[in-house]
């Protein structure tokens, strides 16, 4: 049987895209397809027409922001429908591309367009260099440590990442953590620009 | 206590009273523990990032064409392949087939290939012991037909052998076909007989 956003609230969806990467997967097939969100995301990136501005990226972006709200925090619910929050977000991105590329303030009026996304843009691959440190990285600190971290950036609680990562005990977890973090830690160590760009 | 298990909590201000005083307590003796505080929010802003990585690979697969195209397409590329084995096969086995019988067909030249020669004909006074053996052979005497074509003259020797040869490939017996059977060049009258029946014989 298809799977279909419409027989869910978007609190379903929620809880659904914490249950597990398989239902969040269910999920994301089902927006990749869904024509209207994608004219709509797609309108929005021509407003900014000169930015040169990807709607691929755009659009990806727009579900990874929406997607990590929900997995990262315990509280988040919307307002609005699904759509009308995903063109906030895409609004938003885009707005942060023009800022990027043309070192442009924000107008009044876009500030408050921006505000009324209901949420702040807090991504960290939305920067390129930052993007290119987390590759490497990723290519460093080896699967368990990624796993870990991962979940730890997700604000997993211990006993959570314990249970779905099949450690004995969040005590565990907590040492594998602490391991995972030495790691990191001698990573910026060796690359001081990391400790400068993420800390901010 | 051990102080790595606790170091969210005192991030989040979670600890308090003497568990506070001697995490504090800690850091100023363990250089290790102060470095991953003091790089906290760079650590779990990387492990954000890291999340965000994760989960734009999961986008970008669920936004990317269905993966069943490849194994569709190993399927149509493994089907293409049975089918060519199965034609080369097929070519093989008509080929093998199509040999047998040509080899057969070989085989047995008068089944399938032979036909008479133009037998000479004899004329009451003019013909000459090879035209008369010819006949004599033809009309049921077989031994004095071939005695008399073996009386040929010298001159008539290559000619005799010929159509010895000729009687014995009527009765199959290749053997003696093959000891009487002259070389001729091309010019001779009968070197496309000749060499029609050095290909019966030989295969």
């Amino acid at each position: 049987m298809s799977f279909s956003l419409q027989d869910y609230s978007t609190d379903d969806l929620i809880k659904m895209i914490k249950q597990s990467p398989k239902e969040r997967e269910r999920i994301l097939r089902a927006i990749c397809k869904d024509e209207k969100l994608k004219s709509g995301i797609r309108k929005i990136v021509r407003k900014f027409q000169g930015v040169s501005i990807d709607f691929d990226e755009i659009f990806n972006l727009t579900l990874v922001q929406f997607l990590k709200k929900a997995l990262a925090n315990d509280d988040f619910s919307i307002r609005t429908n699904l759509n009308s929050y995903l063109f906030g977000i895409a609004n938003f991105l885009c707005l942060n591309k023009l800022k990027d590329k043309h070192n442009k303030t924000l107008t009044i009026d876009e500030e408050v367009e921006n505000r009324s996304t209901e949420q702040s843009m807090d991504l960290q691959i939305i920067h390129q260099e930052k993007k290119m440190i987390l590759h490497s990285i990723l290519n460093k600190i080896g699967k368990k440590c990624r796993e870990v971290l991962i979940m730890w950036g997700a604000n997993y609680k211990m006993k959570e990442i314990a249970e779905k990562l099949n450690y004995s005990s969040d005590v565990v977890v907590r040492r594998k953590k602490f391991e995972c973090m030495k790691k990191l830690s001698s990573y910026m160590k060796n690359h001081p620009k990391t400790r400068e760009l993420f800390e901010l | 206590m051990n102080y790595a298990d606790h170091i969210d909590d005192y991030m989040s201000g979670a600890l308090s009273g003497d568990a506070l005083k001697q995490f504090e307590n800690q850091l100023k003796v363990d250089p290790e523990l102060k470095r991953i505080v003091d790089e906290y929010s760079a650590l779990k802003n990387i492990s954000t990032g890291l999340l965000e990585m994760q989960l734009l690979q999961e986008v970008e697969e669920a936004n990317a064409p269905p993966k069943t195209s490849i194994p569709f397409l190993k399927a149509s590329l493994t089907r293409l392949l049975l089918l060519v084995i199965g034609i080369a096969l097929l070519t093989f086995l008509v080929y093998r087939f199509m040999s047998n019988v040509n080899d057969k067909k070989n085989d047995t030249p008068y089944a399938f290939a032979y036909t008479e020669p133009i037998w000479p004909v004899v004329r009451d006074n003019e013909s000459s012991n090879l035209s008369k053996g010819v006949a004599l052979y033809l009309s049921g005497d077989k031994m004095n037909g071939k005695a008399l074509i073996r009386e040929a003259s010298e001159e008539d020797r290559i000619l005799a052998n010929y159509w010895l040869a000729e009687l014995f490939l009527m009765e199959n017996q290749l053997d003696s076909v093959r000891h009487y059977l002259p070389n001729v060049d091309a010019n001779h009258l009968k070197y496309s007989r000749i060499n029609q029946i050095k290909a019966w014989i030989e295969n």
